[in-house]
């Protein structure tokens, strides 16, 4: 599955914001009421699935790696204590997962508010409308009027998250 | 009680226990000793499941462990690991309450039964039950360890090399304090080692394995004396025979009416520690003196070489 998701990660953002013209666009045309849910082929849908399949990989990648460090010892002290599966998985290799977790969520959401600005090309509005119209018309004002927010959105959540991440592992520490 | 049937357990073409049968006592402190990969830590492994037998059963106060639901049976038995496995992101408190947790017990219960455990290990619940694991010391953390596994007061208690990690002075001082415990509480001990001073200093009985094989099963005093292959023999040590057979008494039951020159040693001091006292202090004997400092009598040095030696 993995496999998958890094191969989805390789496609150039504009490319995959493009390729998922097509099929969105035959879903608004051929499924009954996906039209009336927002589902069109340019504009805000295809944005965000776009988005959401790059935020996969990462979020995948750090979960399974997360879980997997849980000590070797404390997985055996919690079998042998007679924890269920489910029991193990959320109190104690979830919560020991969870400064990784975090983290990929920290890297999915600066990648995504960055990636966000090239929506503007498939009419997904945002940041990027005023990035392109500077760059069309050549007007150093407008690109920055789109981009300094950005910059500032994906800082802002870099540091809240860096903060969550502190303070998720802090409490073990 | 646990009755161990026929037990064999086998990876692929390895046999990593083979056939073993015994009986534990309930209350007794039993040691499993032999070299790593004798199959001694899956042997203990069967007894709550944590490893399923190829053949054979465990049967636990008469009931095969093989019938009842596996978190259940493993809810009811104690485990204590090497390496304490702690829940790192949980404080001591709730580490020792996870168990009574599972169980579903009341709140007021499982802080009663917590405190109470803190208390037992000589751990202050001001200072420790906020804590987290990390910020203990090597014996602390084993404390805590085998403190959450007597959290539900379980007859049963198993620990696999529970004190391997620690250092000789603070091993030492674990080892006692199990002993002491064990007997306040008498629990049913299964307690895997590969270093038989521990397993002379600590059980009641002791169960040497060596491939998978269950070589002898019987009192250390008997082990010492009457090794049943050249196998034990070598895990005894022939030289430190002597001072292991001393060490299994304490000096109250060698004590003569009689005076000695010198400062006493404790009636409850172990004979190879005695012995060590004399030849040290180059006394021909030492007063004997219970906890309270009362004087009843001389030990000498005589009477510990006659007791060193096999019985004739």
């Amino acid at each position: 599955m993995l496999n998958t998701l890094n191969a989805i990660q390789t496609i150039p953002s504009i490319a995959l914001f493009g390729i998922l013209i097509g099929p969105l666009g035959w879903v608004a045309n051929h499924v009954p009421g996906a039209a009336a849910l927002g589902v069109h082929g340019i504009g805000a849908a295809p944005a965000m699935l776009a988005l959401f399949l790059y935020s996969l990989l990462p979020m995948a990648a750090n979960t399974v790696v997360g879980l997997d460090q849980a000590p070797r010892d404390v997985v055996d002290a919690a079998d042998g204590m007679g924890m269920t599966r489910r029991q193990r998985l959320f109190s104690v290799e979830l919560p020991l997962a969870l400064p990784i977790i975090l983290t990929a969520v920290r890297i999915v959401l600066v990648q995504n508010i960055g990636m966000a600005t090239i929506a503007a090309l498939i009419g997904g509005g945002g940041f990027g409308v005023f990035v392109f119209a500077g760059l069309g018309q050549t007007a150093p004002d407008l690109i920055l009027l789109g981009a300094l927010p950005t910059v500032f959105l994906a800082f802002a959540a870099a540091i809240v998250l860096d903060a969550a991440v502190e303070l998720a592992s802090g409490a073990r520490s | 009680m646990i009755a161990i049937e026929r037990l064999s357990r086998v990876y692929g073409s390895e046999v990593a226990v083979d056939d073993v049968s015994m009986f534990v006592k309930a209350g007794a402190l039993t040691v499993i000793v032999g070299a790593s990969g004798a199959g001694k830590s899956t042997l203990m492994r069967m007894v709550n499941r944590l490893v399923e037998p190829t053949s054979g059963r465990v049967l636990i106060e008469g009931e095969d462990a093989a019938l009842l639901p596996v978190h259940e049976l493993r809810r009811r038995i104690g485990y204590v690991i090497q390496n304490h496995g702690l829940f790192p992101h949980r404080t001591v408190a709730q580490n020792i309450a996870t168990v009574p947790t599972l169980l579903g017990w009341d709140r007021r219960r499982i802080a009663a039964r917590v405190e109470e455990l803190l208390h037992l290990f000589q751990l202050d619940p001001a200072t420790f039950a906020q804590r987290h694991p990390q910020e203990l010391s090597g014996g602390q953390q084993q404390r805590v360890g085998v403190a959450r596994a007597l959290a539900a007061e379980p007859r049963l208690l198993l620990m696999d090399e529970p004190f391997g990690a620690l250092d000789p002075l603070v091993r030492g001082k674990a080892q006692d304090d199990l002993k002491t415990i064990q007997r306040q509480l008498s629990t049913t001990i299964l307690f895997v080692t590969h270093d038989m001073e521990e397993a002379i200093r600590l059980g009641d009985r002791i169960a040497v394995m060596d491939g998978g094989k269950l070589i002898q099963y019987a009192p250390p005093a008997e082990i010492l004396v009457h090794p049943a292959t050249p196998f034990v023999g070598a895990l005894i040590g022939v030289g430190d025979r002597p001072f292991r057979l001393l060490s299994l008494e304490t000096v109250a039951r060698e004590v003569e009416p009689g005076e000695a020159e010198g400062p006493a040693v404790a009636a409850d001091a172990d004979l190879r520690n005695v012995f060590a006292e004399l030849l040290w202090s180059r006394r021909a004997a030492a007063p004997v003196a219970e906890r309270d400092g009362r004087v009843i009598g001389r030990v000498t040095l005589a009477r510990l070489i006659e007791r060193a030696g096999t019985p004739t």
